[in-house]
């Protein structure tokens, strides 16, 4: 949903003020325990969790004016990698594109503590280029961290959330472990793989949400479980998923001759379309594979993982799954990928992608024994895997609210999803709706057709997510538009009018999308057939278009992606316009949603239950997706069509 | 040598009948009843002597008739098959069968045509069951069910070509999405072109034309008499000979190729059948049955059934024999086309506006036939103008399959066409539950 500029509040200091916004009269229904509340914990925003998710989410609030509380349990894990240390790849390139193009953090930092640069896909059309970079996990913390220290309106808090105080059902605060409580009426809750975490290595069973921070007081921390209790007290359906990382080598005990090289991209090509160019050097990762004794290594101590053996009862990732969980599913296969990924400049870690698994520690060392290229590595941190609670998905709105409990947002793994940067796309898109409902505006809520991080949410919402959700090309209808190049337009002037970029950013990138036009418009209808119809590559293309080599190399690559896919895009445009076009489109009175099989299930119940007159009230009832929308847009179009056929027949 | 079979197709009275002979010898007999044969797959007009006309107060000129054949096996039947349309008398329907009779058929009994069909493999049990209950059936959603089940499972075939098709694109969305990762193979060209073929082949037996075996689309000629219909059926096609408004010109040609383009249509002249004044068929010949009406209704219903084949009617309107408002026949299919564009000022309703003296909007007009073709969204069924856009998309991926992202969205494409006619949609969870045959790590 577009709407325009965003103003500044009456009585509300923004961030540009450089002045502590001014605290009073518009929490009117706090003035009775307003005394026993110091004025410094009141916030328009709170987030707990200071993760991926929960930094984007403050970091957007504070954007647009508000005062802002994240909260952590310990305030030296914010922004902290806690699996694999890379930023992007196949799709989630994309995705962490449009989180810079919407003015998030993480394109950002990426470029500053990047160690390698890949842009994948290359061999592959321009839409499914898909930038990722090796980020050193400690400067990736430490430019998060002092990034929210610096940020106007934002507040970091050390303190362990303990309880979500409502007034009349809706958000009136949070109250800390230590008794403090928050004074605020929108809250972000991301509290990734803490609520009540257990982890797994084998036979072991440890209570917590991560490796390492053990040693911060969470073993049978109840702390983030009391917000799980929480969360069942509001009336929310939880659900267990579970998810898992693999173990961490000394560099240096790799055998790297035994392994492949992987380089680097150059020149590599930063994640930001604020970053002028990627400076720092670079370093490899590596390539290897596992053995056929590895793997019947595996198979026979397959009742020693707790995935199969039962001790996990819960949902896992199909698309990250865990070594046991691919040697058993593909048993055809006598070998799979590794990939050996540093962890940082600083340090000797590396981590090895690829190998992810709940198998005991001696199962995990035989395994590493197995294959010659970590055959004589030194573990620093085994593998293990970890269980969560998850809120199921038909509970939230397209705002990443909680229907039930006004002011309460979800993001990120809470949310049922897998992933740094699915995490901080939901991060950010419910910091920005908490902050814009606060102040009475309209909701940002991007389509399906406007980026990948409206694929995301439209697929999250009305649907209970049956394993970890991963963004994948292939989820996105219109994938051929919502590409790594084009971020910037497509979403930038959207983020401009609701305050979430500065102006002169919004501007920068309308002039942008206005030399793209104007280049269009410019090259002979000869070339630009010859783009679109032979596929003819950039580098030919420039060698023949002159207009098109003289352009600004972003630009005219840009205009050549837009060519060689001009006929599809053309249809994908016509197909949403087709859509829009059928608002007034009505609904059968005799139409059994309930048998309706291809729709989610909250769709189904929420048409049954409303029972709309047109396609456009469809579009506008919550939990129903834009998915629904279009299936049930070629349902009515078939049902048309067939009761023609039966009155003529 | 089999039997013979003669039976009328059709209920009499109506406004037509179909007197329908199949078996070894349909075309001698018709050849010795005194009809021309017409190459297989085609019609000609023709007036019939049928003996004993005169009794039914006729002038002796003959019986106004449409013949049509097919050959052996590509028939309903499986049989040579005779097929003539004449006037919806009941009387005259029985001379006629009398008359082929006489020449060597015998009266087809009840499902006749039904058992040579069986017999010759072009039904299937469930299927002649489908026919006797469509010709048993009460209403008309009864027919209509009959009739799907007569042409076979068309919905299994969709779901099932379909289901094929989203198992394709999974195997090529996983070449995308894990390319890098787990170095899941792009798409196979080779695979991807073969299962194109296949699944275009399954399909296109669907598709209906006009005489239900030739693959070319029809584009009908109708209008008014004098409006240059007959000029311009032989300025696009170079038949050799007119149609001339006189009974009796039966072998002039009713249809003849068109090249347009790379693709050929059938072009059909059904000139005299829309402007009953002045084609011959009314007045000069009347009195067969003693009525004109039933001549009139029997032109009518020829060209209706023309443009019910046709894949685009091209109603002719010259500014001097202007197209009538509409008589109900062609107004909701037909592309209005402006004729004798050098005499004067053209139909304002018209596309297009053609001269065959000068040779002005020929080439337009051959062009918009084309485009109208391509995109059919002429007067065909939407069915089949969802079938068409199918194979010409599997067409386009047996030929030459593009890059693979593009790929992706071509197969997207037709699942989501083939949806279209089934009634439901694929689920994209449908591809995650396929891709998780996939080796996918992280």
């Amino acid at each position: 949903m577009r709407h325009p500029g965003r103003r500044p509040r009456p009585g509300h200091r923004c961030a540009a003020d450089g002045a502590v916004p001014v605290v009073g009269a518009r929490f009117p229904f706090l003035a009775i325990r307003m005394e026993s509340v110091m004025p410094a914990d009141v916030f328009d925003v709170v987030v707990v969790g200071a993760g991926h998710a929960g930094i984007e989410a403050a970091a957007a609030a504070a954007r647009l004016g508000c005062r802002t509380a994240l909260v952590s349990g310990n305030l030296d894990t914010i922004g902290k990698m806690s699996c694999n240390p890379s930023i992007g790849g196949t799709a989630k390139g994309q995705l962490a594109r449009e989180i810079d193009a919407l003015g998030g953090w993480m394109g950002l930092a990426t470029d500053a503590t990047g160690i390698q640069f890949r842009t994948l896909n290359r061999s592959k059309g321009p839409a499914m280029w898909s930038p990722r970079a090796q980020c050193d996990k400690l400067a990736y913390h430490r430019w998060m961290k002092q990034r929210t220290e610096t940020t106007a309106n934002l507040f970091p808090v050390q303190g362990e959330a303990w309880e979500v105080v409502t007034a009349s059902g809706a958000v009136a605060g949070l109250r800390l472990r230590d008794g403090r409580l928050l004074t605020t009426t929108r809250l972000v809750i991301t509290t990734g793989t803490f609520l009540r975490g257990l982890m797994h290595q084998g036979e072991t069973r440890t209570d917590g949400g991560r490796m390492g921070d053990l040693g911060s007081g969470r073993v049978g921390d109840p702390a983030v479980q009391g917000i799980s209790g929480q969360l069942l007290g509001l009336g929310l359906r939880l659900i267990r998923h579970k998810t898992g990382t693999p173990c961490r080598l000394l560099g240096r005990t790799v055998r790297i001759d035994r392994c492949e090289i992987q380089p680097g991209d150059e020149p590599p090509i930063p994640f930001s379309f604020l970053t002028p160019a990627i400076t720092q050097p670079q370093v490899p990762c590596w390539a290897c594979r596992t053995t056929p004794e590895a793997h019947a290594l595996i198979k026979a101590n397959l009742h020693r993982a707790p995935m199969y053996n039962g001790q996990i009862n819960s949902i896992g990732p199909r698309y990250c799954p865990s070594i046991e969980d691919k040697v058993v599913r593909f048993a055809d296969r006598d070998s799979h990928h590794l990939f050996i990924e540093p962890e940082g400049r600083d340090t000797d870690e590396v981590y090895v992608s690829g190998l992810s698994t709940s198998l005991p520690i001696d199962v995990q060392a035989g395994v590493l024994a197995a294959i010659p290229a970590l055959a004589e590595a030194h573990v620093l941190r085994w593998a293990y895997a970890v269980e969560y609670d998850v809120v199921a998905g038909d509970q939230i709105d397209h705002t990443l609210m909680v229907r039930s409990v006004p002011g309460l947002h979800l993001a990120g793994q809470i949310n049922g999803t897998s992933g740094y940067e699915e995490a901080a796309a939901q991060g950010l898109m419910a910091g920005a709706n908490a902050a814009l409902s606060l102040a009475g505006k309209p909701p940002f809520i991007l389509s399906r057709a406007d980026g990948y991080i409206g694929v995301l949410i439209d697929d999250l919402v009305g649907r209970c997510p049956e394993e970890p959700y991963r963004m994948f090309t292939s989820r996105a209808e219109h994938r051929l538009h919502l590409r790594s190049d084009n971020a910037d337009r497509r979403l930038t002037p959207l983020a401009a009018t609701c305050g979430l970029v500065e102006p002169d950013r919004g501007a920068a990138v309308a002039a942008k999308q206005a030399a793209v036009t104007a280049l269009l418009a410019a090259i002979p209808p000869a070339a630009a057939s010859r783009i679109a119809g032979e596929g003819q590559e950039l580098a030919a293309a420039l060698a023949t278009a002159p207009l098109l080599a003289a352009a600004e190399p972003a630009i005219a690559e840009s205009a050549w992606i837009e060519l060689r896919y001009s006929a599809y895009l053309e249809r994908q445009e016509s197909r949403i316009a087709q859509l829009a076009h059928h608002r007034d489109l009505p609904l059968p009175e005799d139409l059994d949603y309930r048998s309706l099989t291809m729709l989610s299930t909250e769709a189904r119940n929420r048409l049954a239950e409303r029972r709309p007159r047109t396609l456009g009230e469809v579009r506008a009832l919550a939990g129903v997706r834009e998915a629904d929308l279009e299936s049930l847009y070629a349902i009515l179009q078939s049902r048309r069509w067939r009761d023609g056929a039966t009155t003529a027949g | 040598m089999t039997t013979t079979w003669a039976a009328c197709a059709t209920a009499t009275p109506g406004p037509a009948a179909v007197l329908r002979l199949s078996g070894s010898n349909a075309w001698d007999i018709v050849q010795r009843a005194g009809l021309p044969v017409p190459a297989p797959g085609t019609a000609v007009r023709s007036n019939w002597q049928l003996g004993g006309a005169r009794q039914l107060g006729g002038t002796g000129q003959g019986c106004p008739v449409l013949v049509w054949t097919a050959q052996a096996p590509r028939s309903f039947t499986g049989e040579n098959t005779v097929e003539i349309l004449l006037p919806g008398s009941r009387d005259l329907a029985e001379l006629a069968l009398r008359t082929l009779c006489a020449n060597g058929a015998a009266p087809a009994p009840p499902g006749g045509f039904v058992r040579q069909a069986l017999a010759n493999d072009k039904l299937d049990l469930d299927q002649a069951a489908a026919v006797l209950a469509l010709v048993t059936a009460s209403d008309a959603e009864a027919a209509l069910r009959a009739l799907i089940r007569l042409r076979g499972d068309l919905g299994a075939d969709l779901a099932a070509v379909r289901s094929e098709l989203t198992e394709l694109r999974a195997r090529v969305e996983a070449g995308l999405d894990f390319a890098e990762e787990d170095g899941v193979a792009g798409a196979d060209h080779r695979l991807i072109r073969s299962a194109a073929q296949r699944l275009g082949a399954r399909l296109a037996r669907w598709q209906v034309t006009a005489d239900g075996s030739e693959g070319t689309p029809v584009v009908c000629l109708v209008g008014p008499a004098n409006a240059g219909k007959s000029a311009l059926f032989q300025r696009l096609t170079g038949a050799p000979a007119l149609v001339s408004p006189v009974p009796g010109t039966t072998r002039d040609p009713l249809e003849a190729p068109w090249k347009i383009g790379g693709r050929t249509v059938t072009l059909v002249d059904t000139a005299g059948w829309l402007d009953r004044a002045s084609s011959g068929l009314d007045g000069s010949s009347s009195g067969l049955d003693g009525s004109s009406s039933g001549l009139d209704a029997a032109a009518i219903a020829a060209g209706r059934r023309w443009i019910e084949h046709a894949a685009l009617v091209l109603a002719c309107s010259a500014p001097d024999a202007r197209l009538p408002e509409s008589d109900g026949t062609w107004q909701v299919v037909a592309t209005i086309v402006a004729t004798k564009a050098d005499l004067g000022a053209p139909d304002p309703r018209a596309v297009v506006a053609v001269s065959v003296e000068t040779g002005a909007g020929l080439d337009q007009l051959a062009g918009l036939v084309a485009e109208r073709l391509a995109h059919s969204s002429g007067g065909e069924p939407r069915q089949q103008r969802l079938l068409a856009s199918a194979l010409a998309g599997l067409g386009k991926l047996a030929d030459q399959p593009p890059a693979d992202e593009l790929l992706a969205e071509d197969l997207r494409r037709l699942t989501e066409l083939l949806s279209d006619l089934i009634g439901s949609t694929t689920p994209d969870d449908v591809l995650d539950a396929l891709f998780s045959r996939f080796c996918i790590g992280k």
